[in-house]
């Protein structure tokens, strides 16, 4: 897409999968609440269109479900520099995923500025199946953290255009 | 007692899909490989039944994130077959278009990201990107405009949404075909050095003696159509499929395992579609083949990296020659009308022939689905390959042996199932 703002939100995941959809519905929930000064987009976790997709983008805020040893349902921040990351098997379509992405990203010194996640953890990644419970209850307040964190990024660019 | 040692492998991220290999060895001799999958297509042939012929084609799509076009292609002519639609050619050579972008994305990813860390040793692509960042970056591009190709004529670049039954819902416009031809006019150039790159590996010896079978259609590397052949005479239509292959149960397997019906095995994808179609490659791709000494004679599987080079090349020359001489076509798609019928239909998935029968009732209901998807039908070649590599290797140390395993099965671009990707390995020696 041509780029409107510095800002990227990446929605990714598969709304097929049950918690797997998280990143769309949450790409869908802030373009419904009319989130400004960023750009959305919801798409597949294949790490060459997410690396193309961020490429020449300052900020990234990737929203996605996540897998940890957290309770199904919790909403947590993750930055790059937590990582290395691997990618969790049982929630992709395909063997490189965001977590590759972000890896060959370092590699190639191709990441964001700022590149933020913001994810929930999932419990259920079955084809067919619904979203559950606990991950549909938390898509408010992932979707809050979300937006908080790209005003907090404009106001930042402002400051520095300001300053500038 | 028979001492026994199980050696396991938590996790191969590279193989997509989720398998086990069981490697079993007594004394020094290896005595059995197999390899134990679990894929996605039984599910998808039971939620076909009872659903509209138009919904084949996207319903099937979602078997796969590498290879949706596969499937939309194999389901579109299945049910042309079994309605009688004559397509016309312009709407053919879109839908050449459309899977050159597949085997370009598909290949891509394989070669580069997936294949090539093997050859150069190193765990993953990440870790060869920190040495060989041009050329990941050469394979994230080329896949890119595999994917580019799939958005200008499918609508979206994984999963397209625009392939009907008949053609496409809407034909692009000259100047939406336009935007692909720099990139095109790069990426020949690009699959060109890759060939040269690809054959400059180092490749572990093995010989294998499989019947290979592809499409081998009479003026083109094959597609959507053609007879199915094979280098050992065999020449049948699609319609002809289950007579001549089967599918049996394994014990150790919850996937179905394909044969011949007179009992042998049999290889599909791009060793048996260069074997059978080198005099159809893109010109370009023919001497870039000849050029590195690849002959359609080439049975080391290790060396399909190099044949998966070439398709690129010929996908990438095929597809700019398309988009440069692009009209779009009078209609979209052509008329459809549904009857009580049955239809089938192959076509050459990257990993080889994806065969589709559909049983429809007079409205156009399906009544009852078959996939035979590629993997299914070289997982006895896989396991072959595995034997005749690890039978000769069993006195090198079990880490380097795992490895070559490894290597073995990604020879195949297996697509094991598109829900994880996990393979444990183990040896049992006793």
């Amino acid at each position: 897409m041509t780029p409107r703002t510095n800002t990227l939100v990446l929605g990714l995941g598969s709304v097929e999968r049950a918690d797997d959809g998280v990143g769309p519905a949450l790409v869908a929930r802030l373009t419904a609440a009319g989130l400004r000064d960023a750009d959305l987009i919801a798409g597949p976790r294949d790490a060459a269109w997410i690396l193309d997709a961020w490429s020449g983008r300052p900020r990234v805020l990737v929203l996605d479900a996540v897998r940890s040893d957290r309770p199904v349902g919790r909403v947590m921040r993750v930055d790059p520099s937590e990582g290395p990351f691997v990618d969790a098997a049982g929630a992709s379509t395909h063997g490189l995923g965001l977590a590759s992405a972000i890896e060959l990203g370092r590699a190639l010194g191709d990441l964001p500025e700022r590149l933020v996640l913001v994810g929930i953890e999932g419990g259920c990644f079955e084809l067919g199946a619904e979203m559950s419970p606990p991950v549909r209850d938390a898509l408010p307040e992932a979707a809050d953290r979300a937006r908080r964190i790209v005003e907090e990024w404009t106001a930042d660019e402002r400051r520095e255009v300001a300053r500038a | 007692m028979a001492r026994t040692r199980t050696i396991r492998v938590d996790s191969l991220a590279r193989v997509e899909g989720e398998g086990a290999l069981t490697l079993e060895v007594r004394g020094d001799e290896l005595v059995d490989a197999r390899l134990e999958i679990f894929e996605p297509p039984r599910f998808f042939e039971a939620l076909l039944r009872g659903r509209s012929y138009e919904e084949a084609p996207d319903i099937t799509a979602r078997i796969c994130g590498i290879c949706p076009v596969a499937y939309q292609m194999s389901a579109v002519h299945a049910v042309e077959d079994a309605f009688g639609v004559e397509v016309p050619p312009e709407i053919g050579g879109l839908r050449r278009l459309l899977y050159c972008g597949e085997w370009i994305e598909s290949h891509a990813l394989h070669v580069f990201l997936l294949h090539a860390p093997d050859f150069l040793e190193f765990d993953d692509a990440i870790a060869m990107a920190k040495k060989h960042g041009d050329v990941v970056r050469r394979g994230l591009r080329l896949k890119k405009i595999g994917n580019r190709i799939l958005q200008v004529l499918g609508g979206r670049e994984v999963h397209p949404i625009n392939v009907r039954v008949g053609g496409f819902h809407r034909a692009p416009t000259r100047g939406e075909m336009a935007t692909l031809e720099d990139d095109l006019a790069w990426a020949v150039d690009a699959a060109r050095d890759t060939v040269e790159w690809a054959a400059s590996l180092p490749f572990p010896e093995l010989e294998r003696d499989e019947e290979l079978v592809a499409l081998r259609p009479e003026r083109e590397y094959p597609f959507c159509s053609g007879p199915i052949a094979s280098d050992r005479g065999l020449s049948i239509e699609s319609a002809s499929f289950l007579d001549e292959f089967v599918e049996d149960q394994v014990a150790h397997s919850t996937a179905l395992v394909a044969r011949r019906r007179s009992g042998g095995t049999y290889l599909v994808g791009p060793m048996a579609r260069f074997a059978l179609n080198a005099d159809h490659l893109s010109p370009g791709a023919r001497a870039a083949a000849a050029a590195v000494g690849l002959s359609p004679d080439e049975r080391n599987p290790f060396r399909s990296i190099v044949i998966r080079a070439v398709e690129i090349l010929h996908a990438c020359e095929e597809a700019l020659g398309r988009v440069r001489s692009y009209e779009p076509p009078a209609v979209a798609s052509a008329p459809v009308t549904p009857r009580e019928s049955v239809g089938h239909a192959c076509t050459e998935a990257p990993r080889g022939i994806l065969y589709h029968r559909y049983r429809f009732a007079a409205d156009g209901t399906i009544e009852e689905a078959r996939i035979v998807p590629p993997t299914s039908q070289n997982q006895h070649a896989i396991e072959r390959d595995l034997f005749a590599f690890a039978s000769t290797r069993l006195d090198v140390p079990e880490d380097e042996l795992r490895r070559g395993c490894e290597q073995t099965i990604r020879n195949y671009d297996p697509c094991i199932s598109c829900a994880t990707h996990f393979l444990d390995l183990r040896v049992n020696r006793s």
